[in-house]
This record gives structure tokens, C-alpha cells and sequence, in this order.
């Protein structure tokens, strides 16, 4: 028998006209400071945490983000305590930003059921401002096995989530790309685990820009990919690895061949265009918890007609924000390029999502062969278990 | 430079801006401060953000003579001090250093531009630059002519590989009045073609044009009031609170017309008064800019004094602290009759601005800095509410600020809550920077990567100049021909002579408080 979900202690509208009250009674100028209070939205952003350690990190982030948006933010907290509180509402106005004007933006508290699934449609569409975009964030594990999620996701126009929160990745690269399509006709779906490959996708795509190594990008013969694994998690987390090279194999048309797993590592064989082979081995590093799952080491060598030429891309500098590249073409001329990076950044991160309202095709088509690649190893570890 | 994103299957879907085709920068006058100031700063913090191509290389040249290494050596110090990125980060730094070359020598001999281009073909062995190179002119204008002139003797101005391109970047001043604009012209045409050349005018970012042009032609509701039917006047005021900034053997020569109105304030009123472009491409939105232009009623000699005012700040203060006078400031002439602030009324004459007065005003030590263009619209045919408790209200002015605070406000008449009708102007306004979260790039950053890029949108052209220098050289002369005003005529700290209330006035209307 299914239970009832629990009610909320409050009525929606009351959340409007508190607001309404609170710009009505707020003064429109900042007279000590010369400053005139303004206005303006450009979006809803609804923040999910599933718990209040996560709703903490979620309002150090909002109001570091707000100081630059001034929109409505709805946080969404599962707090698991009953009885719910109440909602705090709030205008807040950021002095200091502007010469003459300081941007306001307001902010919403929600406590929810720890089972509130079911309940959260009904609140994301009639607090979403009018017109403008409403972005869902959603902090933690993405309940992508959960039916009633979907509906969640459909109530708004963007979905975005992190695929490194995930304890069961490769189970969730099939589920999430089973959800993308579900929802496709209503929500954009962006993870913030594909954003943090942009900086690696540029670097690669310019290996093959270089004049003298353009040759290269249809003689590569063997790619080597290293990804963090901080052995505190238990699991390592191959889903950015998984994307890098769905990404690849979209654009360059490979076709997995065969594959083989040993512990941690996996070898891959490819076919490209031309029936041209090529490996790909993917290594999980042990390493420090920053880097838990993401990219550390990539590594191109491509032949053809007795020329080598090898690239390499890692993380570098002291804090590891840099992003570096090496190519040594078969001139025997070195060139090294690197720029600084926002992987390590999660209001950086967000924001770029924030900034999208289309659909990504390039993650779509990259997630699809993540997932042929994600059901083959499944098979594989089947059969083992057999 | 699109031949590469074409051919690279790696490079479509990307979320990155667009990177230019790795090249060679070559700067003249690579010792002097705009060089240490902008220039080098604003290409670092280009590769910090991952913008410039692997292989970008830059050669310094001036006559001092320095090694690649203690060139390096200056241009880091140049970046620790003057980057807005810091602390510097030392991988960015070491790959960008690698390619910084020093090239000494004189620009005005003419022999050394074949061993110049020797070293550029080396750069494009080693570091793979294709035969790509600009052409960067931060020296004295009176080098320009020289320089351009070697360059394309040396047969440096062309490109010399297939499908490579050679561009070249002039710094402001362009000319000193039409003549002078147009002998440049002529010279720089004879060794590049038209789309090679890239004069700068940094005052105007993109971001603030593609603003305007957003807001004018993005929108359904602003383009069929944007004309002489429901507009009453414009007022474009670029104010600065700072004086002359230590340059003052240069502006004492120049001038707040020359130096602000030529260039920068024409510019906005272009922008403001244009019609909309065929496309959003730099071709097509200079078209429309010099048609704007080249419709601007023609100053007679004997009008110019009704239709412009001129003004020279004494001593005053400032934010609550004693300046100068402008006679006062280092290498200034003691009785110069140099303007630092002027007032002028300018009439386009098209279809759609007929009898439409734009008031332009600049100077320097006004009270407030700021830059904006204020449009008012007429006012409503019929006053309904006449006799009412109507003292509070002004009649629409959309507000397009660009500094400090980028953004629009539009001033509107609402009705006071409350049994009686009474009303009061509200303004409502947003900005720019903290509605989308990001930060608009450097000016310098910009127009840097936009050459690299080939887009030249934001560099004025041939016709663009020399159309803006027409009614600056009229008012030159006009005012030539009239006694000087006595000079100074308004304090620092002050919005400008009262004979520029006066002038406005006589029209009916009056200076907004910006
Ligand atoms: N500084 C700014 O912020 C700024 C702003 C806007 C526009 N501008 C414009 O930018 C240009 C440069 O300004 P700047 O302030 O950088 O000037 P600057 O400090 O006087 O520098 C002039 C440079 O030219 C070099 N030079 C002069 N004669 C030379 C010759 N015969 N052969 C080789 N090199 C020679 C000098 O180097 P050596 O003495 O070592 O030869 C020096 O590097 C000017 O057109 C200026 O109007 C400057």
C-alpha cells in the first residue's frame, strides 16, 4: 500500500504576497550610500539539497552568485525533521557592486519532507517568475532511477546536476541518458561533470588546429586517459572519461571493437573511419579527493607514413588550475601552450550552465556512446560473474 | 580563419569563443608605455583565459637595445604590475614567454625590415604561425608613415604564404583634421588594402555597442518611436573628473574637440542615430554609421558660435580636494587657449532625424564621471492631467549609461497611490554587469583578439574618419575665425561654463543632471 506524501504546512501563495509586501515596504533608495535599489530577473534558479550539509555549501554558493544575478532563488531543503518550518522569504540587495545601483534578488527557503518528491512539481511551477527561464539545481546523487523524478524534471527548463555525486556511475551514465530522452521535449538536461571537460575538449580540438600536426587527428593510434580516484571512495568514478571519449568517438566516427577491463584500467580497441584501428586505455589514479574523478592525464600519438607525432595534455601549476599542452610534431619542434582553467570551480561551473537555455547536442551525442560503452562493460561484468 | 573550425570535426559544439589562427604580433614602440601598460597585460590576460592560439608569438621592436630575455624580464614586471590577473600564473606565463622575441632597431631604417622579415619566418618555422602577422603601431604618429612605408617596401605588408593574412593596428591620433586624416589615408593605402587595416578608437567597447544595437534593433517596441515623430532631443555627455593626467604637451595641442568629440562622442552618436544594418557584421553596421555621418548639417563658419561653446577649467576642487587650474597643469602654456570643455548642438539631416537637436557635451574636472546618452521623448499631446498635482513629472527619457554602472533606465509618469490624482516620474533601470554574471573583457583585451579574429566592427574606417573629421574641422575653423572666449571660464568641480546653461536654454530645454 503506498502511503500518503506529507502536506506542507503552508500555502504557495502566501510565499507571493509576502514578496509583494516586502517590495512594497522596502525603500526604493539606499540614501546612506546613494544608491537606488533595482529590480531586474532573468531567471528562476531552484536549488535542491537533499540534506543541510548540502543546503550550507548551496547558500555560500547563492550568495556568492547572487552578488552578480539578481533573479529569484527558491531553496529547496529535505531536512528529514519534522515538524517542517516555515518558509523564510527574503529581498536581498547587494550594496557595493555597482557605483549607483544596487541589484537585489529574492530568496526562498523551502524545508520539505525527506520524501518529497511527489510534492515538488507543485512547487517549482507556480514559483517560477513568469517568462524568464526556471533552472533546477540539483545537488547530490541524481535520483535517476526514481519514476516520479521525471515529472520533477519537466517542471522546468533546465535540469542540472553532477554526475561525480554519483555512487553508482556506470549504472547511472544508462539512466540518465534514459531520463535525457524522456524529457527532451520540456528540459534541457546540462551536468556539471560534461562542464568540466570544456577546457580538455578545447585544448584537444587545438592540437589538431596547429598547422603542422592537423595530419594528425586521422592517424591517431593510441590515446592514454588517466582520471582521479581517491581511494576513500571506494568506487572510482569513470563518467567524465566515459564522456571524453563518447565525445571523440562521436565526432571521429570510431566504433568500439572489443574491450577488456583489469581492476581499475580499461583497453579499449576502436575503429575509425577507413578501417583504421586505434587503443584507447582508460586508468583510474589514485590521488587526492579534489581530483576524485576527474580528468589528470590525456595523451594522443598519431602515425602515419612513418611520422610520429605525441601530444599531451595535464593538469598543472601549484594549484593545478592550469591546463597544459606539449606537442612534439615530427619536425622535432616542441611547442607548449597552456591556459588557466575553472574546472575546480563550482560557481564558475554553474554559471556557464546558467547562461545556456538550448538544449547541448554535442552532450546528448556524447552520452549516447558513453552508454553503448557503459552497457558493454556491464556485459563484461556479468559474464565475470557467471 | 575559418578554415580550420571547417575542417576540424573536434571543433563544432564547442562552448569556447572562437580562437584566432596562430600568429605573430610585431609591436613598434615595444619600450614605451603603451606597450607595458595595455598592451602586454591585456595579451596575457588573453592566454590566461585560454584565448590565443598555441604558437601566438610577439616581437617587441624598438631601438633600445635588449635581449629576448630581458625583454621577457620588463614585459613580466609589466604584467605583475599592471595585469588584472593576478597573482601571475606561472605556467600561462612561461608557455607566453616562450613566445616573446626582442627585435632593436631603428623603424626609420630602412634596411633592417628585411632581416625583421627573416626572423618573422623563422617564428613561423619554429612555432608553427603560418605566415599570420599584425602589425602593431604604438610609436609616435609621426613614425606611422614611415614605418608603413617600409613595411610595404620590404614587402612585409602582404602575406606571403597562401591563405595567410597580414593586418595592421593604428594607434590614435588619426590626423589632426580632414587633411591631415586623408594624406594618412592616402599613405596607408598605398602599401595595405582597406579590410588590412585596424585603427583603433578603444573608448568604445563592443559590449557597449552591441548593447545599443541590441537594445534598438532586438526589441519591437523601441524602433518605431526612434524617430523624429516622438523624439524630442538627445543629449550625449561624456563627463570626467580627471584633469589632463600628466599628458599635457599632447592635449595642449589637441583638445577636448579632437580628443573626444572626433572620435569617441561621434562615434556613440552614430550608434544612437543609425539605421538598422543589413546584417550584424562590420561592414554593413560601418555603413549605416557613415551615413549618419555623413547627414550631419554642415556648420557654416559664422554659425559655430551659436552652435557650440567652449570652456577651460581654472582651479576648483574635486571629491572635496583643491586641483589645479588647466594653466596651471605641467606642460601646458600658461595663456593656452586649449578647450577642456565643450557644448555643441549638431542636426542629422535624414528622413528620419529632420530638425532632431543633438546636444553633445565633454569635459574635464566635472563634478561626476560618467557617459551616457539620454533620449527624450515629446510630450504628450494632450495634458489630461493638467491643473492636477502633476509638479514631479518629466517627460520620458530613456537612458542609455555607459559609464559608470553600464546599463538603461527609462524614466515613466505613475500615479501616486491614494484618492487624489497626483503624479510622480518612477525610473526603472537594470545593468548590465550584474544581470548575466559575467564580466565584460578589458577594451584593450577585446579589440586585441577582435584583430586576431578579423573582425573589425569596432575599428573605425577610412570613410568613418575622414566623415568625422568634416564637421570637427568646421568648428575648427569657425572658431578660428572668432575672437578666443576668456579662458578660464568655469571652475573644476563644476558642470562647465554657465554659457553652456545659457545655449540650451535658448532652445527651451536644459542639461540632465546625469
Ligand atoms: N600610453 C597610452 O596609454 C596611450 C593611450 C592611447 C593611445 N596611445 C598612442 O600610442 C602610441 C604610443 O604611445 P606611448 O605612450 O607608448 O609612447 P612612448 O612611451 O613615447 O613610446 C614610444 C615608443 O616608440 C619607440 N621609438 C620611438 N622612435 C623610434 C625609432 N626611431 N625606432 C624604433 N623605436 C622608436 C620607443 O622606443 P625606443 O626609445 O627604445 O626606441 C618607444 O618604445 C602613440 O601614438 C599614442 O598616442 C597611447
Amino acid at each position: 500500500m503506498r502511503s500518503t506524501p506529507p502536506a506542507l504546512p503552508f500555502d504557495i501563495e502566501a510565499i507571493e504576497r509576502e514578496l509583494a509586501r516586502l517590495w512594497q515596504s522596502a525603500p526604493m533608495a539606499d540614501r546612506r550610500n546613494e544608491l537606488a535599489l533595482s529590480r531586474t530577473s532573468v531567471l528562476t534558479l531552484f536549488v535542491y539539497a537533499p540534506d543541510t550539509s548540502r543546503a550550507d555549501t548551496a547558500r555560500d554558493l547563492i550568495s556568492r552568485l547572487s552578488m552578480h544575478h539578481p533573479s529569484r532563488v527558491v531553496l529547496l531543503v529535505a531536512s528529514g525533521q519534522e515538524p517542517l518550518e516555515e518558509p523564510q522569504i527574503s529581498i536581498q540587495c547587494n550594496l557595493g557592486i555597482a557605483e549607483r545601483y544596487a541589484p537585489c534578488y529574492e530568496q526562498i527557503t523551502i524545508t520539505l519532507p525527506s520524501d518529497g518528491m511527489e510534492l515538488l512539481p507543485s512547487l517549482l511551477i507556480p514559483l517560477a517568475l513568469p517568462d524568464l527561464p526556471a533552472f533546477l539545481w540539483w545537488l547530490g546523487p541524481l535520483p535517476c532511477h526514481d519514476r516520479r523524478f521525471v515529472a520533477v524534471a519537466r517542471a522546468v527548463d533546465r535540469l542540472i546536476f553532477d554526475s561525480l555525486e554519483s555512487s553508482h556511475p556506470i549504472a547511472d551514465v544508462i539512466a540518465t541518458r534514459r531520463l535525457v530522452q524522456q524529457v527532451a521535449r520540456s528540459t534541457a538536461v546540462s551536468d556539471l561533470n560534461w562542464g568540466r571537460l570544456g577546457p580538455w575538449q578545447e585544448t584537444t580540438a587545438r592540437m589538431f588546429e596547429i598547422p603542422h600536426c592537423r595530419w594528425a587527428l586521422e592517424a591517431i593510434t593510441r590515446v592514454d586517459l588517466r582520471y582521479g580516484y581517491a581511494r576513500q571512495r571506494l568506487t572510482p568514478n569513470p563518467t567524465q572519461a566515459l564522456l571524453y571519449l563518447g565525445w571523440m568517438a562521436n565526432r571521429l566516427g570510431w566504433r568500439l571493437a572489443s574491450f577488456e577491463v583489469d581492476g581499475n584500467s580499461w583497453h579499449l580497441d576502436l575503429t575509425a573511419p577507413g578501417n583504421r584501428r586505434l587503443s584507447w586505455t582508460i586508468a583510474a589514479q589514485p590521488g587526492e579527493e579534489l581530483f576524485h574523478g576527474q580528468l589528470v592525464h590525456v595523451s594522443f600519438v598519431a602515425e602515419h607514413n612513418h611520422e610520429t607525432a605525441s601530444f599531451s595534455i595535464d593538469l598543472s601549476g601549484h594549484d593545478r588550475a592550469t591546463l597544459r599542452l606539449r606537442v612534439h610534431d615530427p619536425n622535432h619542434c616542441v611547442l607548449e601552450h597552456a591556459f588557466h582553467h575553472h574546472l575546480l570551480d563550482l560557481q564558475r561551473l554553474l554559471i556557464n550552465e546558467l547562461q545556456e537555455v538550448t538544449p547541448d547536442w554535442l552532450y546528448e551525442h556524447a552520452l549516447d556512446e558513453a552508454t553503448a560503452i557503459a552497457v558493454e562493460y556491464r556485459k563484461l561484468e556479468r559474464q565475470k560473474e557467471h | 580563419m575559418t578554415v580550420t573550425t571547417l575542417q576540424n570535426p573536434l571543433r563544432e559544439g564547442l562552448r569556447f569563443e572562437r580562437l584566432p589562427d596562430p600568429c605573430v604580433m610585431v609591436i613598434f614602440g615595444a619600450s614605451g608605455d603603451l606597450t607595458r601598460r595595455k598592451l602586454i597585460p591585456a595579451l596575457y590576460n588573453l592566454a590566461y583565459d585560454g584565448l590565443l592560439p598555441p604558437g601566438f608569438s610577439i616581437v617587441g621592436y624598438a631601438r633600445r637595445p635588449l635581449t629576448d630575455d630581458e625583454f621577457r624580464q620588463e614585459m613580466r614586471a609589466a604584467v605583475e604590475r599592471f595585469s588584472r590577473r593576478q597573482p601571475i600564473d606561472p605556467d600561462v606565463w612561461e608557455t607566453f614567454a616562450q613566445g616573446l622575441f626582442y627585435f632593436a632597431a631603428d623603424f626609420t631604417d630602412a634596411s633592417v625590415y628585411p632581416k625583421l622579415g627573416e626572423v618573422l619566418e623563422r617564428i613561423d618555422r619554429e612555432r608553427a604561425t603560418a605566415g599570420n602577422r599584425i602589425f602593431y603601431l604604438a610609436t609616435p604618429p609621426d613614425a606611422y608613415e614611415t614605418i608603413t612605408q617600409f613595411l610595404g617596401e620590404s614587402g612585409l605588408a602582404q602575406p606571403t604564404q597562401p591563405g595567410s593574412w597580414v593586418r595592421l593596428i593604428v594607434e590614435k591620433p588619426f590626423g589632426h583634421d580632414l587633411e591631415s586624416a586623408i594624406t594618412l589615408n592616402n599613405h596607408l593605402l598605398r602599401y595595405f588594402r582597406e579590410e588590412q587595416i585596424y585603427r583603433i578608437d578603444h573608448y568604445l567597447g563592443k559590449e557597449t555597442v552591441q548593447n545599443i544595437l541590441a537594445l534598438r534593433f532586438a526589441n519591437g517596441i523601441f524602433e518605431p518611436i526612434w524617430n523624429r515623430n516622438y523624439i524630442d532631443h538627445v543629449q550625449i555627455t561624456v563627463a570626467e573628473t580627471i584633469g589632463i593626467e600628466g599628458r599635457g604637451g599632447y592635449y595642449d595641442r589637441a583638445g577636448a574637440l579632437r580628443d573626444m568629440v572626433q572620435n569617441h562622442m561621434l562615434q556613440l552618436l552614430s550608434v544612437i542615430a543609425m539605421e538598422p544594418p543589413i546584417a550584424f557584421e562590420a561592414d554593413p553596421v560601418r555603413d549605416e554609421k557613415v551615413k549618419a555621418l555623413r547627414a550631419l548639417r554642415p556648420l557654416r563658419p559664422e554659425d559655430v558660435n551659436e552652435l557650440t561653446v567652449r570652456g577651460q577649467y581654472g582651479p576648483g576642487f574635486i571629491g572635496g580636494r583643491p586641483v589645479p587650474g588647466y594653466r596651471e597643469e605641467p606642460r601646458v602654456a600658461p595663456n593656452s587657449l586649449t578647450e577642456t570643455y565643450v557644448a555643441l548642438k549638431l542636426f542629422i539631416d535624414n528622413w528620419r532625424w529632420a530638425d532632431v537637436p543633438f546636444y553633445l557635451r565633454t569635459g574635464k574636472r566635472l563634478p561626476r564621471r560618467v557617459t551616457e546618452i539620454a533620449i527624450q521623448f515629446k510630450r504628450v499631446p494632450h495634458p489630461l492631467f493638467k491643473g492636477m498635482a502633476t509638479a514631479g513629472v518629466e517627460p520620458n527619457w530613456l537612458v542609455i549609461r555607459i559609464q559608470p554602472d553600464e546599463g538603461i533606465s527609462l524614466n515613466i509618469a505613475a500615479k501616486v497611490p491614494g484618492p487624489r490624482i497626483r503624479l510622480r516620474t518612477v525610473t526603472m533601470g537594470f545593468l548590465y554587469g550584474t544581470s548575466f554574471l559575467v564580466q565584460s573583457p578589458d577594451a584593450y583585451e577585446r579589440l586585441l583578439l577582435d584583430c586576431m579574429l578579423g573582425d573589425s566592427t569596432l575599428f573605425t574606417r577610412r570613410d568613418e574618419t575622414e566623415a568625422a573629421w568634416v564637421p570637427i574641422t568646421q568648428i575648427l575653423r569657425g572658431w578660428a575665425e572668432s575672437p578666443p572666449p576668456e579662458f578660464p571660464n568655469y571652475d573644476a568641480g563644476t558642470w562647465g561654463p554657465p554659457e553652456a546653461e545659457q545655449f540650451i536654454a535658448r532652445d527651451g530645454r536644459r542639461w540632465r543632471r546625469p
